[in-house]
């Protein structure tokens, strides 16, 4: 009896073992591996006026932003006015689309909705109105929706760059553009030189060195009320750097006491603090984003090179070890990448490098290409080029794709910042 | 194949087989109780499934209804699971055991169903050949699917008694699996937006008919944009080529992006 109940025992536990077996057998593990693409959407022609115009804005802000392929409307069979089917769409190989119309007034509403085509469902239903005079910034706007449903991050459609320009004359404008370049605002500056505009965080304001009189100082236009400010006159020049990223402060680099050092300016105290010692020359610095590091040059170790340190000045390490002119160093808003001018080849060209010096890419290699500026979602870099034979104001996304000029053809145009938000 | 696989298989079958009736009766013993009616079912059933006329004739008559189960169930045993089948038999076997002398019984019913199931692998293994070939050729030709399920589906647990070798199984697997792999790549597309995402592991049943079903993200990227992506391909590819043993399977999909 008792060997027959041991019998019984051990065939169950053969049996639960072959059953586990069975069961473990059956799972089939299957790697996929695939690099990103671009996603394919089709944004039709909203129906109605301006229409046409407001959707290949939208199609060229998701084209430039090098997350999306838009499609080209010829392709299209669906009329835009009839509800969306998701068979007259399936053959574009749209993963989205876009439609929507737009209801004429003194004021426009533009309806717009976006569908995803694998569920076959709406995933944004939104209204918009807007004077005609507006219809760029408007169709930023959807553009930044779409941008944000589908990738689940702020685009970047409604941010601003600034850049100097050198007018025929002598004299000298600040402008600022939307991001494509398109609707440039120019302002006269009265300046024998007006170098090294930067952006205040909330980008409300705008600093600039400028030669005034024989007289380097720094000055502060508020964008809101149109007013110049003079904050900072010393001796010798003083160059605006970047502000930092917390409390009203901003980084400069002046020669007040001989060879150039950076300074800190804090603008509510008014008060300035110098915060590199060494003997050689520091210039250009930028806040990392949580501003517990300044990168900067120094040409202490001969040449031109990028280094950080912390806000108070300690723990300098050097950054650049390639090549001998390295200047323009420009924080990404993630802090993961410092962007630089480098010589390399004869010309300087625009490269990035990890603050620790690691993951050095060269991402220019026509003309002359300085004074790199991240965009705020870190995928973008303006930067001044000579290509063209005169400075101009360029764009790029971080990995060197898409290189095309936003300032105006024949504009004289250096210094291109893109605005922190 | 090679020719011994077919002595092996046989070996094996039949080995296999024995064991099933020592532990049919062992269990079937254990519970003498519930027997008694179950004989007034017997002449419903048997007129019915002529294959197990045919076998059942040699052997006592009066367990109709436990052999047609019984025969079915050892040359062409129910399916990949083998828990199955210990559940089952020990139901099946109970009343032959319990009313006479089971040991004769058996004998003879093996004799039989042993020759029977000769044939039975004789006939399988031509197939299995035939398919083999083919399957070399082209596994995805449709024909060879049905021919790989049908020889899947007489002989027993992943293959064993039809001779397939563990190697064989696996074979035919990693080229369902890489075709699985095609389809629900070409139909994966995400974009690059600058944030690093790491993989993601989705677990998917391919039923028997190839549909797919979502079970779950076992294995979660952290974005929900990168998760969002590996759905849609699976949602996108919607159907495969059914799976080659003729039953449903389970899949793990690890999403893995490349820089």
């Amino acid at each position: 009896m008792m060997s027959k109940r041991i019998r019984h025992i051990t065939i169950a536990v053969v049996i639960a073992t072959m059953a586990f077996m069975a069961t473990a057998e059956s799972t089939l593990y299957i790697d996929i591996v695939k690099s990103p693409r671009k996603l394919p959407i089709a944004v039709a022609d909203l129906a109605g006026l301006y229409g046409q115009e407001i959707s290949r804005i939208i199609r060229e802000d998701l084209a430039a932003s090098g997350v999306f392929e838009p499609l080209n409307p010829r392709g299209f069979v669906e009329n835009p006015s009839v509800v969306f089917d998701p068979a007259n769409w399936s053959g574009t190989g749209a993963e989205a689309v876009v439609k929507g119309h737009v209801d004429p007034g003194a004021e426009l509403g533009v309806t717009v909705r976006l569908f995803d085509m694998v569920d076959a469902r709406p995933l944004m239903e939104k209204q918009y109105r807007a004077g005609r005079a507006v219809i760029r910034p408007l169709a930023h706007s959807i553009s930044n929706d779409i941008y944000r449903h589908i990738t689940g991050q702020d685009g970047i459609f409604r941010s601003k760059v600034l850049y100097i320009g050198k007018e025929a004359g002598g004299g000298f404008t600040l402008n600022i553009a939307d991001w494509d370049g398109e609707r440039v605002q120019s302002y006269k500056l009265k300046a024998n030189v007006l170098m090294s505009a930067r952006w205040s965080p909330d980008a409300g304001k705008v600093i600039y060195s400028a030669e005034r009189a024989r007289k380097w100082g720094i000055y502060m236009l508020d964008l809101n009320t149109m007013r110049e400010s003079e904050e900072l006159v010393l001796g010798g020049t003083s160059i605006a750097g970047d502000f930092m990223p917390v409390g009203e402060a901003f980084l400069l680099s002046s020669t007040k006491e001989g060879t150039s050092d950076i300074y800190s300016y804090d603008l509510r105290a008014r008060t300035i603090r110098r915060i590199t010692k060494a003997f050689g020359i520091e210039v250009s610095p930028s806040p990392s984003p949580d501003g517990k590091l300044i990168a900067f040059v120094s040409d202490r170790s001969g040449s031109p090179q990028i280094y950080t340190m912390d806000a108070m000045g300690y723990n300098n390490t050097r950054v650049t070890f390639e090549g001998n002119y390295n200047t323009s160093p420009s924080w990404s808003p993630a802090g993961d990448l410092i962007a630089f001018s480098g010589r390399a080849e004869g010309g300087n060209q625009i490269f990035v490098v990890r603050p620790d010096g690691s993951g050095l890419v060269k991402l220019t290699s026509k003309g002359n290409n300085e004074e790199p500026s991240f965009s705020p979602d870190g995928r973008h870099i303006v930067f001044t080029s000579e290509r063209d034979g005169h400075k101009a104001a360029y764009m790029m996304r971080v990995d060197g794709q898409g290189q095309k000029r936003i300032s105006p053809p024949g504009q004289v145009a250096y210094c291109p910042r893109w605005s922190p938000k | 194949m090679t020719q011994p696989s077919l002595q092996k298989a046989a070996a094996i079958s039949f080995a296999a087989h024995i064991v099933f009736f020592l532990i049919a009766t062992m269990l079937g013993k254990a519970s003498l109780m519930r027997h008694e009616s179950r004989t007034y079912i017997i002449d419903l059933v048997t007129p019915a499934t002529t294959q197990a006329e045919k076998i059942e004739a040699p052997a006592a008559a009066e367990q109709p209804r436990a052999e047609p189960q019984q025969p079915k169930q050892q040359p062409v045993p129910p399916q990949k699971k083998e828990p199955v089948k210990p559940k089952e038999a020990p139901k099946a076997q109970k009343q032959p055991d319990a009313k006479d002398a089971k040991m004769a019984m058996k004998s003879t019913k093996e004799l039989d169903t042993a020759s029977k199931r000769k044939d039975d692998y004789i006939k399988a293994l031509q197939e299995k050949q035939r398919a083999e070939q083919r399957s070399k050729e082209a596994v995805s030709d449709l024909s060879t699917q049905d021919k790989l399920k049908e020889i899947q589906a007489r002989a027993s647990t992943r293959g064993k008694d039809t001779g397939y070798t563990s190697a064989q199984i696996e074979g035919i697997q990693n080229a369902y699996a890489s075709k699985i792999q095609t389809q629900i790549e070409r139909n994966w597309i995400y974009p690059d937006t600058g944030v690093q995402y790491v993989e993601c592991s989705v677990s998917i049943t391919v039923k028997a008919n190839g549909s797919l079903v979502i079970r779950k993200i076992e294995q979660p990227s952290g974005n929900r944009t990168f998760d969002q992506s590996t759905l849609k391909a699976i949602k996108k590819t919607a159907t495969v080529e059914p799976p080659p043993f003729g039953e449903e399977l389970d899949v793990v999909l690890k999403f893995i992006p490349r820089k």
